[in-house]
């Protein structure tokens, strides 16, 4: 996944042929969602109080501001929260089970959640990746633990 | 002036009622009304909820029950955060002189219909949950729960020691869906559905509906049983509570719910503190959240409300009795309308084989996550 500086490039990716309905984008999300088909993990930083935010909005929720800039984050961050869901539900298939997904705490200081990629034996803390995961129409992101990532490329 | 639940309702729970929405509806608001001793021509107020319109708006419910003038319509478009938040407007509403008598009523088919578990909520959040298969109600509590146990120290067995109090509060109640006492081996027994939660640390959807009446405390102490009186009543949303009601990323603490927030106003407005609480009606869509509502409440410290369920403390014979109907884990899913309903139940002293010893006072909440509402109700003093 393509990151802001030298530290975050060359980032693995993952591709899967998954029949989940894309997201229904708006105004608001269209960069989020163009930057992650180009494999960019895209945030809006506000640009008179300084944070970063997610999900996307017309305004900053920390100051109110409507004036935003969007730019390449660093696709890291730390475990936060996990769950892991050990029976079929909408999108996720019975092959996929048991399926974790994570709160992420990214470096840029803005918490995203999506699914881990491979098998969960974490915890609260653990360092992970942001790593594209292309469907035919759009891309999502998903996190990787840091360490094999690092041991992959 | 103050305001009172006087009446209360219910139809049965049940997998699959058979009915339209609106029959139920009528049916428990009907029943509220009977219980109290007040004719249908005496109400100005409704107020419901519904989540993705499985429900029915106060107007059809009015006109089904032959209402005449209606003075209060509150049809909000939210889901467990609503009962309390409703009976709050509602008592308001009643002390501004803006109406007399109000019913408020959940009414929905929550199993044979639109199962809300699997529901795609409006907003602009879905469009980071959805596609990826983040999309269950569960999954945002669960995420919760585990950071909750973790900073608290606490884990399963906590869990365990609230579900199986509960399971025994509904044995003894004909209304609870789940009436079957388990053991703690058969709790662990089970798989777990979203670690950490297993099936019976979530709630059990059900078809029915609960309406309670509320009214001037004056006029309440002219009808049939002793009021339940909203002694404190209010709603809160914390800051950067999201995009919509499954959108927590922007909240900073998963450890600490809307309670934390709301506790504070309860209590100066009821002119008690937690020490002063006999008993509690925690909503318990699954069974974490009344473990961080007993500590945003004040009722347990921090990290203790665990081993306070363990200890027994909050069965009918300990410090403070729990959701004495068996909890939403157990009575059913009506989005914590029957959690108020036997908050007031209790209060009034009808709670029968379940009736908590001290009923003074009671407090009560709606909601688990970035907001939610809550009430005091105390016996007529």
């Amino acid at each position: 996944m393509t990151g802001p500086g030298p530290a975050g490039a060359a980032q693995p990716t993952m591709t899967t042929a998954s029949a989940l309905p894309g997201p229904v984008t708006d105004e608001d999300s269209a960069d989020f969602w163009a930057g992650t088909r180009r494999h960019e993990l895209r945030l809006q930083r506000c640009r008179a109080c300084g944070q970063v935010r997610f999900p996307p909005m017309p305004r900053c929720p920390n100051c109110g501001s409507p004036d935003a800039a969007s730019e390449l984050a660093e696709p890291a961050g730390e475990v936060y929260s996990w769950i892991t869901v050990h029976r079929e539900m909408s999108g996720i298939k019975p092959d996929e089970l048991p399926c974790t997904f994570v709160v992420v705490d990214l470096a840029a200081g803005c918490r995203m959640v999506g699914r881990f990629a491979g098998f969960w034996a974490g915890t609260i803390g653990d360092p992970v990746v942001a790593v594209p995961a292309d469907h035919e129409h759009w891309t999502e992101i998903r996190f990787a633990a840091a360490e094999s990532s690092r041991a992959g490329s | 002036m103050t305001a009172a639940i006087a009446g209360i309702g219910y139809t049965p729970f049940s997998a699959q009622a058979g009915r339209s929405v609106l029959d139920l509806a009528a049916e428990a608001c009907q029943a509220a009304l009977d219980d109290a001793g007040l004719p249908a021509t005496e109400v100005d107020g409704l107020g419901s909820f519904m989540v993705m319109h499985d429900s029915v708006p106060c107007q059809a419910v009015a006109t089904t029950l032959g209402i005449g003038e209606l003075r209060l319509s509150l049809d909000l478009d939210l889901g467990g955060q609503a009962p309390c938040h409703l009976v709050s407007l509602a008592s308001a509403a009643i002390t501004a002189g803006l109406a007399d008598s109000v019913l408020v009523f959940r009414a929905m088919k929550g199993r044979s219909g639109n199962r809300v578990g699997a529901m795609s909520f409006a907003g602009g959040g879905g469009q980071y949950r959805y596609p990826i298969g983040y999309g269950a109600y569960m999954m945002y509590i669960g995420m919760w729960a585990q950071r909750f146990l973790y900073e608290t120290g606490q884990g399963e067995e906590d869990l365990a020691a609230i579900v199986l109090a509960q399971r025994e509060y509904a044995a003894a109640n004909e209304r609870a869906y789940r009436r079957r006492l388990i053991t703690e081996e058969e709790y662990y027994q089970a798989p777990y559905v979203v670690e950490p939660f297993r099936a019976a640390d979530c709630t059990v959807e059900v078809d029915g509906a609960c309406a309670v009446l509320v009214t001037s405390l004056d006029r309440a102490r002219a009808l049939r049983h002793p009021p339940a009186v909203i002694a404190a009543a209010g709603y809160s949303a914390g800051p950067r509570s999201g995009l919509d009601i499954g959108d927590h990323l922007l909240w900073a603490d998963y450890s600490r719910n809307y309670t934390h927030l709301l506790a504070p106003r309860l209590y100066r407005a009821a002119g008690l503190g937690p020490a002063d609480i006999q008993m509690a009606e925690i909503y318990d869509c699954f069974s974490s959240t009344v473990m961080m509502a007993l500590e945003g409440l004040g009722l347990c410290g921090r990290g203790e409300s665990g081993g306070f369920a363990r200890g027994g403390g909050t069965r009918l014979d300990g410090r403070l009795p729990v959701n004495t109907h068996g909890g939403l884990l157990c009575e059913g899913y009506l989005h914590g309308m029957n959690t108020v309903a036997e908050a007031a139940l209790q209060v009034q002293g009808r709670g029968g084989d379940r009736q908590a010893p001290r009923h003074e006072t009671c407090i009560v909440t709606s909601g688990a996550l970035m907001d939610g509402s809550g009430m005091i109700l105390t016996a007529d003093r």
